[in-house]
C-alpha cells in the first residue's frame, strides 16, 4: 500500500508543484521520491500484502517487477534534463502504473493500470517536436489504442467463459482459449513479440533516447509481469502453442533484424525484440517468475547502460560511426557501454549471462525444446551484432571515419542535436551526475555477473545454488504431510501403537480421530512426527486423520481396534 | 403506477417518433408551398451584405481543450451518480472514497486552470 500511496502522492503533489519552482527542482523531487519508492521497497522485501478486496496484491512478483520498472524510471529521470517540468511528472505518472501493473491480479485494474502507464508514454515518445517524434508517438499512440481494445475485448471474452475478472480463473473451451490469445497478444504489444513488434524500432528511434531507455526497460517489466500473472500455466493447451509460435518467431525476427541495422537505437530495438522472447521463455513452467524477474533486471541495466550511453552521445540517431573509438574520446561512456553490450550479448561474467541461462533451465523444465535450442542458436547471431558494435567502441581509427565534419563533441557537452526547437528538448550533460548511474550499473552488471545470488535472491525465496538440481527435477510439488503407520485397514491391539507420519519440518498438524480432534503434532527438523494416543482408543473401527490447521480434509488411515 | 420499464421505454419511443414525424412534416409543408426561384445572389453565403471573406485555415485550439475538459468532467459525473443515488447506505468510508476520487480529478482542473487552457484570448 505505501509503495502506491508514495507513488500516487508524489503524482498528485507534482503535478502543481511546477507551478511554484525552477524544473530542476521537480526533477530532484521526482528524483527523491522514486528513489524513497525504491528503498521502501528494499526495507520491505517479502512482506506480502492485500488490499482493496484483492484487488491490489504485494508479492514477490510485484515487488520485483515493480523494482525493475522503477530502476528504469529512476535512471530517465537521472539523465533527462529538460526546460518542462513536465517530463518527471510524466515519468512518475508512468512509475505509478506500472506499479499497478505489477500488483493487480484483475483485469480490469490492469487495463486501467496500462493506460496509466500508457498515456505519459504516448507524451514522452511525442517529446521531439520533429517529424520524427510525430511519427514516433502517432505509431505509439494508435498501436497502443488498438492493443488496449484487444486487451478490454479479451478481458470480455474472459469473464464470459469463466465468470469472474480475476486472472488465472479456472476456465475451458474455445472461449476461454480465445480470451487468453487475445490477453496475450494485447501484452505482446507492450513487451513487442514477434508479429506485435512493428512499432518498435520506429518508436524507439523517433522518441528521445531518454524515453527509449524507460520504455525498453520499465515497460517490458510492466508488461511481464502482467504476463505472469494472466497466463495459467496448468492449463497450457492451445495458448501454449501461440506462445510458442510467438517467441520462435520473436527470437529469429528480433536477432536477423538486427544483423541488418545501421543506426544504433534500432539496433538496441531490435534486440530488445529478441530479448523480450528469451524473456517469454520463462513464461512456460509455473516457476519462472523470479528467472523473468531477475532477467529483467539484468536487461534494464544492461540495456540501460547501452542506452544511457547513446543518450549521452545525442538525443536524436546515433549511426555506428558516431561511436567508433568512443572508449579513447569518452572512456567511461565507451566501458560503460561495452560492458553492456557484453551483458547483451549473454557473454560470462558479465550479469546477462545468468539471466539467459535461468530462462532457458526454465524452457529446459517446461520441455520446451525446440524453442530452446531455437533460442541458443539465435544467442549466437545476437553475439555477432553486439561484437560488431563492441569492436567499433574499440576501434582506434575514428578521425578518418568521422561523419560530416560535425566534431562528435557537439552531442556530448550537452546541447542536444535535435532539428526544430531545443527548448523543449532533453540534454545530457556529462557532468558528474550523469556518469555516477552510469558508473554503478556497469558495476552492477560485474557484480550480479559474479554474485548472480544477490540478485536472484530479489525474486525467490529459493536460494540460487538449488536451482541447478531443481531445474533436473520437475516443477516442485507442493509439500505434502502423511500418516504412514499404521497401515490403512491395520488390525491392532489399543495399546500396542502409535501414529507416526510425515509432513514439512516445523509445521503443526493437527489429528483427529473420528472425526473429533485428539492432539496437535509438530512435524521435527527431519520431516516426521510421531503421536502417542493420549487416551486408549475404545475397540472398533478408527479413522485417524491428519489435517493443516484452518483445513477440513487431510490424509487418513482406517484402523480397526482390536478388544 | 408500476409500469414495466419496457413499456415505458416504448412510450419513449413513440414520442421520439412523433416528434421526428411532425417535424419532417414542417419541412415538407415548408419546401411545397414556398415559390421557388433560385439565383446567384440569392444562393451566396450571407455576410452582412458583403462578399465571403475567404477560408479559415484552422479553428483555435481552445474548442478542442474545451471539448476534452467536457468529457473528463462528464465522466467525473458519471461515477458521481451512483454514489449520489446511495451516499446514505455507503457511509463515511464511501464519501471518503468519494472526496479521494474528487480531489485527484480537481487536481488535474487546477493545473489546466493555472496552465492557463480556460484563458480564451
Amino acid at each position: 500500500m505505501i509503495t502506491l500511496y508514495l507513488l500516487g502522492a508524489a503524482s498528485v503533489v507534482l503535478t502543481l508543484l511546477g507551478f511554484f519552482v525552477p524544473p530542476r527542482v521537480t526533477r530532484w523531487v521526482a528524483v527523491g521520491s522514486v528513489g524513497a519508492t525504491l528503498a521502501y521497497l528494499f526495507l520491505t522485501w517479502g512482506q506480502e500484502q492485500t488490499a482493496f478486496g484483492g484487488l491490489y496484491v504485494v508479492d514477490s512478483v510485484s515487488q520485483g517487477f515493480t523494482m525493475v520498472a522503477l530502476l528504469g524510471v529512476l535512471w530517465a529521470l537521472i539523465i533527462g534534463r529538460t526546460e518542462k517540468w513536465e517530463f518527471p511528472l510524466l515519468l512518475v505518472y508512468a512509475a505509478t502504473g506500472m506499479h499497478f501493473m505489477a500488483s493487480s491480479p484483475n483485469l480490469p485494474v490492469l487495463l486501467v493500470a496500462l493506460e496509466v502507464f500508457s498515456l505519459p508514454l504516448y507524451v514522452l515518445a511525442t517529446w521531439r517536436r520533429d517529424e520524427r517524434g510525430f511519427e514516433a508517438g502517432l505509431k505509439y499512440f494508435l498501436l497502443g489504442a488498438l492493443s488496449a481494445a484487444i486487451f478490454l475485448y479479451g478481458i470480455a471474452l474472459h469473464f464470459g467463459a469463466t465468470g469472474s475478472f480475476n486472472a488465472g480463473a479456472e476456465g475451458s473451451g474455445p472461449l476461454y482459449v480465445t480470451a487468453l490469445l487475445l490477453i496475450l497478444g494485447a501484452l505482446a504489444f507492450k513487451v513487442s513479440l514477434v508479429p506485435f513488434h512493428w512499432w518498435t524500432p520506429d518508436v524507439y528511434q523517433g522518441s528521445p533516447t531518454t524515453v527509449s531507455l524507460m520504455m525498453a526497460t520499465a515497460v517490458k517489466a510492466a508488461g511481464f509481469a502482467a504476463l505472469v500473472r494472466v497466463l495459467d500455466v496448468q492449463d497450457q493447451g492451445l495458448w501454449g502453442l501461440g506462445l510458442g509460435a510467438l517467441i520462435a518467431l520473436t527470437v529469429v525476427f528480433g536477432n536477423l533484424g538486427a544483423l541488418a541495422q545501421r543506426e544504433s537505437k534500432r539496433l538496441l530495438a531490435y534486440s530488445s525484440i529478441a530479448h523480450a522472447g528469451y524473456v517469454g521463455l520463462g513464461l512456460f513452467s509455473g516457476t519462472g517468475a523470479p528467472a523473468i524477474g531477475f532477467y529483467l533486471l539484468v536487461y534494464a541495466l544492461s540495456t540501460g547502460l547501452a542506452f544511457a550511453v547513446l543518450a549521452a552521445v545525442s538525443q536524436g540517431d546515433v549511426p555506428y560511426e558516431r561511436l567508433r573509438g568512443l572508449l579513447y574520446r569518452k572512456p567511461v561512456l565507451g566501458v560503460a557501454m561495452g560492458i553492456g553490450l557484453l551483458s547483451l550479448a549473454g557473454l560470462p561474467p558479465f550479469a546477462g549471462f545468468w539471466g539467459k541461462l535461468l530462462v532457458f533451465l526454465e524452457a529446459a523444465r517446461a520441455q520446451q525444446w525446440g524453442l530452446l535450442v531455437l533460442a541458443l542458436l539465435t544467442s549466437a547471431v545476437a553475439a555477432y551484432y553486439y561484437l560488431r558494435l563492441f569492436n567499433l567502441l574499440i576501434d582506434r581509427r575514428q578521425e578518418a571515419r568521422e561523419e560530416g565534419g560535425a566534431p562528435v563533441a557537439a552531442g556530448l557537452a550537452g546541447t542536444p542535436v535535435l532539428s526544430g526547437s531545443s527548448a523543449g528538448g532533453l540534454s545530457l550533460a556529462t557532468g558528474r551526475s550523469s556518469t555516477a548511474p552510469l558508473v554503478i550499473a556497469a558495476a552492477l552488471v560485474v557484480l550480479l555477473g559474479i554474485l548472480p545470488g544477490w540478485g536472484y535472491r530479489l525474486f525467490s525465496p529459493v536460494p540460487f545454488a538449488a536451482l541447478s538440481q531443481a531445474a533436473a527435477q520437475p516443477a516442485a510439488l507442493p509439500a505434502t504431510f502423511a500418516i504412514t503407520s499404521p497401515s490403512d485397514g491395520a488390525e491392532l491391539r489399543a495399546d500396542e501403537f502409535s501414529l507416526q507420519g510425515t509432513g514439512n519440518a516445523g509445521e503443526t498438524l493437527e489429528v483427529y480421530d473420528n472425526g473429533a480432534k485428539i492432539a496437535d503434532v509438530t512435524v521435527g527438523a527431519n520431516g516426521g512426527w510421531s503421536l502417542t494416543l493420549p487416551s486408549l482408543p475404545a475397540p472398533g473401527e478408527h479413522t485417524y486423520q491428519v489435517r493443516r490447521p484452518g483445513e477440513s480434509e487431510g490424509p487418513s488411515v482406517r484402523v480397526k481396534i482390536l478388544e | 403506477m408500476t409500469a414495466s420499464p419496457g413499456s415505458e421505454y416504448l412510450a419513449v419511443l413513440v414520442y421520439v417518433a412523433v416528434a421526428l414525424a411532425i417535424g419532417i412534416l414542417a419541412v415538407v409543408v415548408g419546401a411545397a408551398l414556398g415559390p421557388k426561384k433560385p439565383g446567384r445572389a440569392k444562393l451566396m453565403p450571407y455576410e452582412s451584405g458583403n462578399d465571403p471573406a475567404g477560408e479559415v485555415k484552422r479553428f483555435p485550439v481552445h474548442f478542442y481543450a474545451i471539448a476534452m475538459l467536457f468529457i473528463i468532467f462528464d465522466v467525473e459525473v458519471a461515477f458521481l451518480w451512483p454514489y449520489a443515488v446511495s451516499a446514505g447506505s455507503l457511509g463515511v468510508v464511501g464519501f471518503i472514497g468519494l472526496l479521494i476520487f474528487t480531489v485527484l480529478l480537481f487536481v488535474g482542473f487546477v493545473y489546466e486552470w493555472w496552465k492557463g487552457v480556460m484563458k480564451w484570448h
